[in-house]
């Protein structure tokens, strides 16, 4: 077993450890994916925590007065604009990696999840296969399959739902999940200072567009237990964001991005 | 400002791929199918169905003529009674396959199912009952016309993955969900249903009124055809994945901790001590001339002849998951992750290799 394979075996484990406590309740995997994508994201919580703190502190200097000077200063030499900017970076005590280094340390964390839930589906005889070697002797292997059945959907299948009246299918957790993703891109987003380096909002602006798309797409496609732990993680991620009382609300209105005064 | 969005959504798709390759369904994403008729192999392998000449393993066609990545085979194929291969798809489009094995060309499809096609459908006459990963035996009447083939589907319940059996009154189909059910080919009714205690994932052997299966609950089960009540049950050392072989009255199978058994089907008792050849056994293994062939995870093909040890006849580059055919003489065995790209090896009755299957890019 590769230590990549160890590692997201911990994973499994503790996945059908939830499911195996809860196995007599009705949509008892679903309920273990929400569970454990809560429990993986109180662990994170710390570094969730720095990376928004650190992302906020970039933003908040786009609209800093001094800097938008240093930027209009400096804007045809580059090389001096970079020295001013590491200047100001001291002075504000703001580190550009602390937004980057939580987020690469998180990265095999949400990746081996994300594959823990697509092991142990096991959609394919291979899979199943797998499986069965991954699982620990301190669970019942009559777990196995486990019951995919959560609320109305099979959680390994792509859901939807059929309306009376309409003639496709409708996909409800793909469509969630692209919403919780825009409002958790928007409310993470500055507002606009209007400067023609205002890089940061327009990048954000990108990502509000790119990334719901990008999800949806993955819940349109995918075993729907994916679907489930998007739709958890991003509803947590706004929470932790609402409780640091960095939201920014307004950006969910129309128009409530539109250019502001820097504040004296 | 341009360059941003170019890395942003550089790092997008990167996100994107990472997450499919980790999580998706590809092509060749499990082991293949393998069937034989008097001329030609068929290999069920991703999103390709293969023909391959047996005098001298040269490809004769490929299944569909564009592939697509929503279609992948991997179940073992099976032959109608007037010799068509019903196929079916494990892809996004789960569609049911009736193939022209002369021509390469499908006469028929269905894709009302809403899950894999996983298990080997059983023909029955010109019934077909087919198990889909859905929950639902799907009954079909190849004598009747287009769409109106389709005669019933069975609320089953969990995953069907495995071949059913019949007596020719009731059709026997083993689900995941650990239970084995026996449904009236008359009123495609329920008759009974029986909890073996382990997903099940084999096709059972079938003879005088009793069903013998063996599951991931560790043991071989003797079912009584009658009303699904167990007529023995013997613990094995690990769990059971394929079937087992039923000869003069011993039932032949492996585990997946490489232990291979001897049965007696009267009574479960050992006819033979197990013997741990060198790996995991998953297929079922098959009779040829008086001999037992069995494979194992490691890509050795065995031959045990009743009452004694196992032989190695050769063995094969890959892994072997895929239950090994016999036609004619030759002795078809389909290597996974083989890296030598062998999708087919073709073993004389003394085990020496006659050809190797290799697909042309």
């Amino acid at each position: 077993m590769s230590p990549w394979d160890f590692f997201v075996s911990i994973f499994v484990n503790s996945l059908m450890w939830i499911y195996n406590l809860l196995a007599s309740v009705p949509g008892a995997f679903g309920i273990s994916i929400i569970l454990f994508t809560i429990l993986i994201r109180l662990v994170t919580w710390p570094l969730n925590a720095a990376q928004l703190k650190s992302a906020k502190a970039m933003q908040d200097l786009q609209s800093d007065k001094e800097w938008q000077g240093i930027q209009k200063k400096y804007e045809k030499d580059k090389e001096k604009l970079a020295q001013e900017q590491m200047r100001i970076y001291k002075e504000k005590g703001i580190n550009p990696f602390s937004s980057c280094l939580p987020m690469v340390i998180q990265l095999p964390v949400i990746i081996a999840l994300y594959q823990s839930i697509t092991r142990s589906l096991a959609t394919t005889p291979l899979a199943l296969l797998q499986l069965t070697r991954t699982i620990g002797t301190f669970l019942n292997v009559s777990l196995i399959p486990l019951n995919s059945n959560f609320l109305w959907f099979d959680l390994g299948r792509p859901e939807y739902i059929n309306l009376p009246g309409l003639n496709f299918h409708l996909p409800v957790l793909a469509v969630i999940v692209a919403l919780t993703t825009y409002v958790q891109t928007k409310l993470t987003t500055p507002p606009s200072t209007g400067g023609a380096n205002d890089q940061s909002a327009a990048m954000t602006g990108v990502m509000s567009i790119y990334m719901p798309l990008l999800l949806g797409w993955f819940a349109l496609t995918f075993p729907s237990g994916l679907a489930v732990y998007f739709i958890t993680t991003n509803s947590l991620g706004i929470v932790q964001y609402a409780m640091m009382g960095k939201a920014n609300w307004r950006n969910l209105l129309p128009g409530g991005n539109k250019p502001q005064l820097a504040k004296k | 400002m341009k360059s941003n969005r170019f890395v942003l959504l550089a790092a997008l798709i990167l996100l994107a791929t990472l997450l499919s390759a980790c999580g998706g369904t590809p092509a060749a994403s499990t082991w293949p199918g393998l069937a034989a008729d008097q001329n030609a192999a068929y290999l069920t392998n991703g999103s390709i169905v293969y023909a391959v000449r047996l005098k001298d393993g040269q490809e004769l066609w490929r299944f569909p003529e564009k592939p697509s990545t929503k279609l992948i085979f991997y179940s073992n194929p099976v032959f109608t009674v007037d010799g068509q291969l019903l196929i079916g798809s494990s892809g996004s489009e789960h569609t049911l396959f009736l193939v022209d094995p002369e021509t390469g060309k499908d006469t028929w499809s269905f894709s009302d199912a809403a899950d894999h096609w996983v298990a080997s459908p059983l023909v029955v006459d010109n019934m077909i009952y087919a198990p889909n990963a859905d929950g639902y035996l799907y009954v079909f009447d190849l004598l009747k016309d287009g769409t109106d083939k389709f005669i019933a589907k069975v609320e089953l319940g969990g995953k069907l993955w495995a071949q059913p059996v019949s007596d020719g009154k009731y059709v026997y189909v083993p689900s995941l969900d650990h239970h084995l059910h026996a449904v009236d080919m008359k009123t495609n009714e329920l008759k009974w249903v029986a909890d073996l205690g382990g997903a099940l994932t084999g096709a059972p052997a079938l003879s005088n009124g009793k069903l013998y299966i063996g599951s991931f609950g560790e043991t071989m089960q003797a079912i009584n055809t009658a009303d699904g009540s167990i007529a023995w049950s013997t613990p094995t050392e690990s769990w059971i994945w394929g079937g087992p072989t039923l000869d003069n009255g011993i039932l032949y199978f492996g585990d997946l901790a490489g232990h291979f058994y001897a049965l007696n089907a009267a009574d479960g008792t050992p006819a033979a001590d197990s013997t741990k050849p060198d790996d995991a056994i998953i297929p079922t293994p098959l009779l040829l001339n008086g001999q037992v062939i069995f494979v194992t995870e490691s890509g050795n093909v065995y031959s045990l002849v009743p009452g004694g040890t196992p032989q190695s006849m050769e063995k094969v580059d890959g892994k072997i998951y895929t239950p090994a055919v016999v036609s004619g003489d030759l002795i078809l065995v389909a290597p996974f992750q083989s890296e030598t790209h062998f999708l087919i090896v073709a073993l004389d009755p003394d085990g020496k290799v006659v050809w190797s299957f290799t697909p042309e890019k």
